[in-house]
């Protein structure tokens, strides 16, 4: 099918997403800067929205590929529950965030299954790029907290290429508890924030 | 006559009038130093500099500053003194002064500390400075009055380095300050849409460390605080962490993971040539130096759950150094090596800041809030500042080792953590 063509048109979106966030980014200062304060503009912001826009839009058109793709090949299939299959696909692959224990890397029962069919998709897509985001909760210390996220991020990569994706593909980042999913006290809160999301920055499925 | 010895500070930061840190004593000691400070004469540039020098005093929890309403008289220099009218205040010592403006626009700022009991004068200083230097004076007096009264030196006159998260247009921003030690004077150095961290200073106080996701990653960069001069020093694949200067200066200890998982590294600053330091399949991270140089505690969950642990740079050989509750980390070392200060928690989930004597391995929780965290120690070792949780809001807090003395400075605007307290600033 044409779904490469899709994920070079994807691809392509987004790096001019990129290019624009990255040629927008003010240079770093100098010791001849006359401003009081190392200034990163919003503009990097709006770039980097700009980039995310694409990025959806990208995906959008990826996932109707990729929908019509395994349509078509539950249509030309022999087996009666290759439709059910599929859309069970297209649903794990729909998820996108995986949960965590406290202190603890440890990948959960539930979402195993998810994670093997976006290991699947990746190695037949070896154009999909993903970016594996680890997170932790406000407990405990900063940088303690990067190292968990990475542990956390590390875990679910080594699933995906345990499952089928090619390391290439896959770049791991921490954030620590910089960028907590929602606000707040408390483990509701708290539980929410432990988590590994997956950025697909190509061949969104 | 009276000698005055004459001082010129030499600083470099420019002035704001606006607090952004709004202090707030929680607790004193109750045996705090009764002291009067009599409001100075003269010229003032912007707030009184007793005021000024009030407020660091009882800021510190060892003195006790009489009210303004119940000080006898206002004189403003020991010349003609009339001690019999300052028998009765319950003092024993009286801080007096003036400022007068100069002919070329600055400031003369004379001081004095008496002995009410013993009718002497224990201090009598002048400064000139620029009206940009207003509250530099006052910090000063204070610290030297301090000193004289406490025999500990002062750090009224070094800053605070912390992150304040704010928002703007309705998305979330990330500021790098510096501000006074009483949170006036707020200096923004680094304006950011993404995250920034972990940040130090350099022994000598002109340099910061920090962490900065602006590259949609995490690096580390140091930066000139007056010309502004930044230097992206690590931007390996995988973490780039918990930077820390050696109290020489040459060498920068930070946590990189790109060898497989995060260990701790030791860069030397001229070259940049990296010497891995932990080898282990744990994270070992937030690393800080002893004193000597010759070694770094940092934490480890190489036990099962995070600890503060010690290695020596010699041998590598790791010491493990706590064992109360589940989780210790992101110590930092007192000035004189003597004390750890870590986040602390016990069975009750709670984060709190926590000292322990390393002479007796005995462990004083300090904090009673639930989300402390980042502890730094005082130049002179006395008190410690941390970032605490008020409600939603993270806020700064000051504690005294002992614990007795606790100061909120809360932000006006967002939220502020990681602080930093800077080394001794130079006059």
């Amino acid at each position: 099918m044409n779904l490469s063509k899709f994920n070079v048109i994807a691809a392509a979106i987004l790096s001019m997403g990129l290019a624009a966030c990255t040629t927008t980014k003010a240079p770093e200062a100098n010791g001849a800067a006359a401003s009081a304060v190392v200034q990163q503009s919003d503009a990097d912001r709006a770039a980097a929205e700009a980039a995310a826009k694409a990025k959806a839009d990208a995906a959008r058109t990826a996932a109707a590929a990729e929908a019509a793709r395994l349509q078509s090949q539950s249509l030309n299939s022999a087996q009666s529950d290759a439709a059910t299959r599929a859309n069970d696909l297209a649903a794990s692959l729909g998820m996108k965030t995986f949960y965590f224990g406290y202190d603890d890397a440890n990948l959960q029962s539930d979402v195993i299954n998810s994670l093997k069919a976006h290991a699947f998709y990746l190695s037949n897509n070896s154009g999909a790029r993903v970016q594996v985001n680890g997170h932790a909760d406000e407990r405990g210390t900063r940088e303690y907290n990067m190292a968990l996220g990475e542990r956390r991020a590390k875990a679910v990569a080594a699933f995906l290429t345990g499952n089928g994706a090619r390391a290439s593909q896959l770049e791991v980042v921490s954030y620590g508890e910089e960028k907590p999913a929602v606000a707040g006290e408390g483990e509701e809160s708290w539980a929410k924030n432990r988590r590994v999301e997956l950025d697909y920055t190509a061949g969104n499925p | 006559m009276l000698r005055f010895s004459t001082l010129l500070l030499l600083l470099t930061l420019s002035s704001l009038s606006r607090a952004e840190l709004v202090i707030e004593i929680t607790r004193g000691a109750d045996d705090a130093l009764p002291i009067a400070v009599v409001p100075f004469s003269g010229t003032q540039a912007s707030d009184n500099i007793g005021s000024i020098i009030k407020a660091d005093l009882e800021r510190s929890g060892r003195f006790r500053a009489l009210p303004d309403n119940q000080l006898p008289a206002q004189p403003d220099s020991s010349t003609g003194l009339n001690y019999a009218q300052w028998q009765s205040i319950g003092t024993n010592h009286l801080v007096v002064g003036s400022s007068k403006a100069t002919a070329d626009g600055r400031y003369e700022i004379r001081f004095e500390l008496l002995s009410l009991d013993r009718k002497t004068r224990l201090l009598g200083e002048a400064l000139t400075v620029p009206v940009s230097q207003w509250r530099d004076a006052a910090h000063f007096a204070a610290d030297r009055i301090f000193e004289a009264l406490t025999g500990a030196r002062g750090i009224f006159a070094t800053k605070i380095l912390y992150v304040n998260q704010y928002p703007h247009n309705g998305k979330v921003r990330y500021r790098l300050e510096l501000a006074d030690a009483d949170g006036f004077r707020p200096l923004s150095i680094l304006d950011s849409p993404e995250p920034i961290l972990s940040p130090g200073w350099s022994p000598d106080g002109r340099k910061v460390a920090y962490v900065s996701f602006e590259s949609g990653r995490p690096a580390i960069y140091t930066q000139n605080i007056a010309t502004q001069q930044r230097t992206r020093i690590a931007s390996f694949s995988g973490l780039n962490g918990a930077p820390t200067w050696s109290p020489d200066g040459g060498r920068m200890a930070l946590t990189l993971s790109r060898d497989g998982n995060p260990e701790i590294y030791i860069m030397d600053v001229a070259t940049q040539a990296l010497t891995r330091v932990t080898n282990h399949a744990a994270i070992d991270t937030e690393p800080r130096w002893m004193p000597d140089g010759k070694s770094l505690v940092f934490t480890s969950d190489r036990g099962g759950t995070a600890q503060i642990y010690k290695v020596s740079l010699d041998d590598l050989k790791v010491k493990r150094l706590t064992f109360e509750g589940n989780f210790n980390g992101r110590a930092d070392v007192s000035p004189d090596g003597r004390y750890l200060a870590l986040v602390n928690r016990q069975r009750g989930q709670q984060y709190q800041i926590a000292v322990q004597d390393m002479n007796t391995g005995v462990m004083n929780v300090l904090t009673q809030t639930p989300l402390d965290e980042s502890p730094s120690f005082a130049p002179n070792g006395l008190s410690l500042v941390y970032a605490s949780r008020k409600g939603k809001y993270g806020e700064l807090g000051i504690v005294s080792l002992d614990g007795r003395t606790q100061v909120r400075l809360p932000a006006r605007l967002g939220e502020v953590r990681e602080p930093a307290w800077s080394p001794y600033l130079r006059p």
